[in-house]
């Protein structure tokens, strides 16, 4: 792993990685929605409307994923004082904010053909909610910082605090369905699930994950690069203005 | 509503925010390349 | 020791010497809990199933709208820097402005409470009990928004940005703090909501009162 910590070292590799992974993502993708669209059954008791899984659950999995990955990066970014695992975190926020969107889109579009409305307060869809509450705290804060050098730290802290607040959010949201407990009909994914949904969905979920770790590391690289032309330009400034360079 | 017509538009959402996000990121990536390689030329 | 007690002593004496803030909260509380009524119902029985959810709500964004003046005078004195260079522990620091402000909120509900029960129709157990829940969970709730003020605090808005950020962790204290009274109301035993409140404050003051004075340490430190 320390390898690839060098920022130069990860720029040369994800450069050489970005077209692969981009390659594979679309494969993934394009075999995943053809098993997914074309050639799984319906379900017994949903019908057709099963297909929504395949897009809902992968992106809602990515979505708590992605969080984790978020304060991981956090969390070594804090012990080793380590910046590109901040900048790691920090680019991934928009990505599991669009999946978390996603999730919460077909989530809502898989009610309407389940329970017959667009919003039920499903301890499941409400606590995706949730976090992507958690998701545009993070990005508000990282816009209103800017790139300020104190911006990484605070961002670590929120990250770390709210990973300990997932676990929470999912409880209490689960007691306070139970109590007025409306219909649950997203069923939990056992592992009961017929082999023939099984393929599909784990293609999409490879695919979603291909896709994020490609467009993670372009982000990266960006940043990387930003960086890179700032230092150069403050450089030119002392070798324009000697009185600087002292 | 039917099922195809929300079926469809649940993937085209999906679709169109990860192209979305695609688009953006490659836009900003190449941006700052061209920023990069204009800067570096200068100060040589 | 020494230094906590001047701390704290500070911050009570900003709060006697600015009255203004006590009235404006007791007025604020007050009027928006009488305007739903108005906007809801005169219904007896309804008033009394919304009203404990709608105290929370308020209680928390009277919480909301006075902390900005927990730090507003410091900045402007630049007291957190000074504290900085003198090394003072920020985790009292933190600490004595959680008191403090747990203190006014008390004392604002104390007197907002008896005339919320006679209100709303609530029963005096029913006011016991949700005082209860109040109590257990507002130290909580004031230490992940002023957590959330610490974050904020090198920006220059932090209005909104408090509560967009606070509002993913605070959502659970909400439920199990309307979930008591909702479950006194059902019939149901007290002790399951009542111990994921404490299980809550517990967990809320292990962890986030050492990170968010880091956080105001190294906003002090710019």
């Amino acid at each position: 792993m320390t390898r690839f910590a060098n920022p130069k070292k990860f720029y040369n590799l994800s450069q050489k990685l970005i077209p692969i992974l981009g390659i594979t993502t679309l494969l993934f993708f394009a075999i995943g929605l053809y098993f997914a669209l074309f050639h799984s059954p319906a379900d017994y008791q949903q019908g057709e409307s099963v297909r929504m899984m395949y897009i809902h659950v992968p992106a809602a999995w990515f979505s708590t994923l992605i969080f984790v990955f978020m304060a991981t990066m956090s969390g070594v970014a804090f012990v080793w004082r380590h910046p590109l695992a901040d900048l790691l975190a920090q680019e991934a926020a928009l990505i599991g904010a669009i999946y978390t969107s996603i999730a919460l889109i077909t989530g809502s579009l898989w009610g309407k053909l389940a329970w017959g409305a667009y919003w039920v307060w499903d301890a499941r869809l409400t606590s995706v909610l949730i976090l992507l509450f958690l998701y545009i705290a993070y990005l508000a804060l990282k816009q209103s910082m800017q790139d300020k050098p104190i911006a990484s730290k605070m961002l670590r802290l929120l990250a770390l605090i709210g990973l300990l607040n997932i676990p929470i959010i999912k409880g209490s949201v689960q007691w306070w369905t139970t109590l007025h407990q409306p219909p649950s009909i997203i069923r939990s994914l056992g592992i009961s699930i017929h082999m023939s949904m099984l393929i599909p969905l784990l293609l999409m979920a490879a695919a979603f994950g291909l896709f994020f770790l490609t467009i993670l590391l372009m982000r990266t690289q960006t940043r990387l690069l930003n960086i890179k032309t700032i230092a150069l330009l403050k450089k030119q400034d002392q070798l324009d203005d000697p009185s600087l360079a002292a | 509503m039917t099922h195809p017509l929300l079926l469809s538009l649940a993937y085209a959402s999906c679709f169109i925010l990860l192209t979305g996000l695609l688009f953006k990121t490659y836009k900003k990536r190449r941006e700052a390349q061209k920023k990069f390689e204009n800067v570096s030329k200068k100060l040589k | 020791m020494h230094i906590f007690s001047a701390l704290l002593k500070h911050e009570f004496l900003l709060l006697t010497r600015n009255k203004e803030i006590f009235f404006t909260l007791l007025l604020f509380f007050g009027l928006s809990l009488f305007l739903f009524p108005f906007a809801l119902s005169s219904d007896a029985t309804l008033l009394k199933s919304f009203g404990p959810g709608l105290l929370w709500v308020i209680t928390i964004f009277t919480i909301l709208s006075s902390v900005e003046s927990f730090y507003k005078k410091d900045n402007d004195n630049s007291l957190l820097s000074f504290y900085y260079i003198q090394k003072t522990p920020f985790i009292l620091v933190f600490f004595t402005k959680i008191i403090a402000h747990f203190c006014l909120m008390i004392s604002i509900l104390m007197i907002i409470l008896p005339l919320f029960g006679l209100f709303f129709g609530l029963e005096l157990k029913s006011i016991v009990i949700l005082s209860a829940s109040l109590l257990l969970g507002t130290p909580p709730l004031i230490t992940l928004i002023h957590f959330a003020i610490a974050l904020t605090l090198s920006t220059q808005k932090t209005g909104m940005l408090v509560l967009v950020i606070v509002l993913p962790f605070i959502i659970p204290i909400l439920i199990f703090g309307v979930g008591t009274v909702t479950f006194y109301e059902t019939g149901q035993t007290l002790k399951q909501p009542f111990m994921f409140m404490a299980a809550i404050f517990l967990f809320v003051f292990a962890f986030v009162p050492w990170i968010a004075a880091y956080a105001l340490k190294e906003s002090a430190r710019q």
